[in-house]
């Protein structure tokens, strides 16, 4: 008798709390990631090797602009792209495979105090055609 | 003796549980059948903020945000959801205060047609008292309750219903109406329940899966077999979005480039509305869903979406920094104990099958009360209440009691209180016939 009150208790205490892995037992999806840096004359974009990618360029309130990409190593996509002047730009890596569409954004403050102030949470001011 | 102190013992449990949940399951059942119609009610009562006239294309999701932000400066948007024909308006979800508010605005023209406060509509006031008397968790745990004992209520009544002598139709089958009053509404209580037992039982059964003891208990443990919900539905956290950090760097880059030393700061920025909105639109997901957006930094894009039927329910999370689908959870991705606590969800709200479901729930609805209105006559024109058995009940009585108990354990629990005191009213009126 003692035993079963064991098993019960247990049985409703386990069931309070979800097993942190529960999700593997249903679909799941396939992993997708990416990294983009910049330095003064090249965006850099890490991903997954099977990947499409694509990048947008644009400086805030300014037009998108695509940039053209090419493969360097395996998972390494670079556009050529040099800043000249202090403001705030945005990068826009579409990145795609056969069963997921990343679309990660990199928000690049160039310049001194005055651009960093002006960095705030707005974005995307001039988009949406 | 057995068989009548077992009757008796059953029609003890059987009178004390009825008298004490008649009201809450009274409530159950009104409240219950007029939010069968919260389609057709809140179609009928908001049509001028829901209705539309379509022009030739809709504007981005972001500038209707835009529109509302204007006049809720102070606000957070919470939730967009896409109206589901062109002719319907675009709901945008804003916590104002501490106030949820919905506003609806028309896709074509940005033009703001007008704002619910979500507390007051009428709608969910009474999916409140349903679901939790408007009392929090304290209501919550009554409803499943009375939920737990009408099962019991159920399986008793059918026990007293059973004609013990011949086979007969009169007063089993059918009432009978020229027997006495007393006899009449005997009938009117036991006949329809019998009739009504197995709609009652599935009502009983559907709704069980909300409440937040057993319910929760239950989804817990289907979800960890692997045989339930997928997580984040019902119970568990959502997956998170992967936070990146902002990274700095003060030395000059590309100095020669630039008239003052630059310092460079880049950062990873949420995916805009629009985006995901098309990410819900690529991955086949038809609008009337809602977009819930992320609050935190670790939070996710969630679309979900739980129609009037349930084979087209879909939860999705989108990680809100890359776009990246962490999961997208369909009724066929259900385990089979998910896929029957779905169904019965849409059944037990009328949905699954349109008019006919509703208009079936209704009738049970209207025989439930019947029930407990002719239970409570019954009870108002007694002559005596239960005696208590002399005998011991049966022992496949008794069992059938603990295996309810240990099925409903919140009414086991309360099962042990009844018996305590029954135990103290007996001990105090041995004293006094002492």
């Amino acid at each position: 008798m003692k035993r079963i009150w064991f098993a019960l208790i247990c049985l409703l205490l386990t069931g309070c709390s979800l097993d942190p892995n529960a999700a593997e037992q249903y679909r799941t999806e396939e992993k997708l990631d990416a990294s983009i840096t910049m330095d003064n004359s090249q965006i850099q974009i890490k991903t997954a090797s099977n990947a499409h990618v694509s990048i947008l360029f644009w400086e805030k309130g300014g037009e998108k602009k695509p940039l053209t990409v090419r493969k360097t190593e395996k998972d390494i996509f670079v556009a050529e792209k040099k800043i000249e002047k202090n403001g705030v730009y945005f990068i826009k890596a579409d990145i795609k495979t056969d069963r997921q569409h990343i679309m990660p954004t990199k928000k690049i403050v160039v310049g001194g105090q005055e651009e960093l102030k002006q960095d705030n949470p707005e974005r995307e001011t001039h988009s949406h055609h | 003796m057995t068989e009548k102190s077992s009757y008796q013992f059953v029609w003890r449990w059987h009178f004390y549980a009825g008298i004490f949940f008649a009201p809450f399951l009274l409530v159950l059942a009104v409240t219950g059948s007029l939010y069968l119609f919260k389609a057709e009610f809140e179609q009928a009562v908001y049509k001028d903020l829901y209705e539309v006239v379509p022009q030739s294309s809709p504007m981005p999701a972001s500038h209707l945000v835009s529109a509302v932000k204007a006049q809720y400066p102070q606000a957070a948007v919470a939730r967009i959801r896409p109206g589901e024909t062109p002719e319907r308006s675009t709901e945008i979800g804003i916590m104002d205060g501490s106030k949820s508010l919905t506003v609806f605005v028309n896709p074509y023209t940005m033009k703001v047609m007008g704002s619910l406060n979500d507390e007051d509509r009428l709608m969910n006031k009474l999916e409140k008292i349903h679901g939790e008397l408007m009392a929090g968790t304290i209501g919550d745990r009554l409803v499943e309750l009375a939920a737990c004992w009408a099962v019991i209520l159920l399986v008793t009544g059918i026990y007293l219903w059973k004609p013990r002598t011949k086979k007969r139709v009169w007063g089993v089958l059918l009432p009978r109406f020229s027997q006495g009053k007393k006899v009449f509404y005997r009938d009117l209580h036991a006949v329809p329940a019998f009739w009504l037992s197995s709609g009652m039982f599935f009502l009983i059964i559907t709704g069980l899966p909300w409440s937040g003891f057993w319910g929760t208990q239950v989804q817990h443990l289907a979800t960890n077999a692997g045989i339930g919900y997928p997580p984040s539905i019902w119970v568990g956290d959502a997956p998170v979005s992967t936070v990146k950090t902002k990274e700095i760097a003060n030395v000059g880059w590309a100095a020669e480039n630039l008239p003052v030393p630059a310092s460079v700061s880049s950062e990873y920025i949420q995916l805009s509305i629009d985006d995901a909105l098309m990410i819900a639109k690529k991955r086949g997901i038809a609008p009337g869903y809602d977009l819930y957006v992320p609050q935190t930094k670790t939070g996710v894009f969630t679309v979900s979406s739980f129609p009037s039927k349930a084979e087209n329910e879909v939860t999705m999370h989108i990680d809100q920094y890359t776009g990246a689908v962490l999961a997208d959870y369909r009724f066929k991705d259900y385990q089979p104990a998910g896929k029957a606590i779905a169904l019965g969800i849409t059944l037990h709200k009328g949905s699954q099958f349109g008019l006919a479901n509703k208009l079936i729930g209704l009738a049970v609805c209207m025989g439930i009360i019947l029930v407990i209105i002719s239970g409570l006559i019954l009870w108002k024109k007694r002559k005596h209440g239960p005696v208590r058995p002399n005998g011991r009940a049966a022992k496949k009585i008794i069992v059938l009691f603990v295996v309810l108990g240990l099925l409903f354990p919140l009414a086991g629990a309360s099962m042990l209180v009844a018996l305590a005191v029954d135990q103290l009213v007996k001990a105090r009126k041995g004293v006094k016939e002492e």
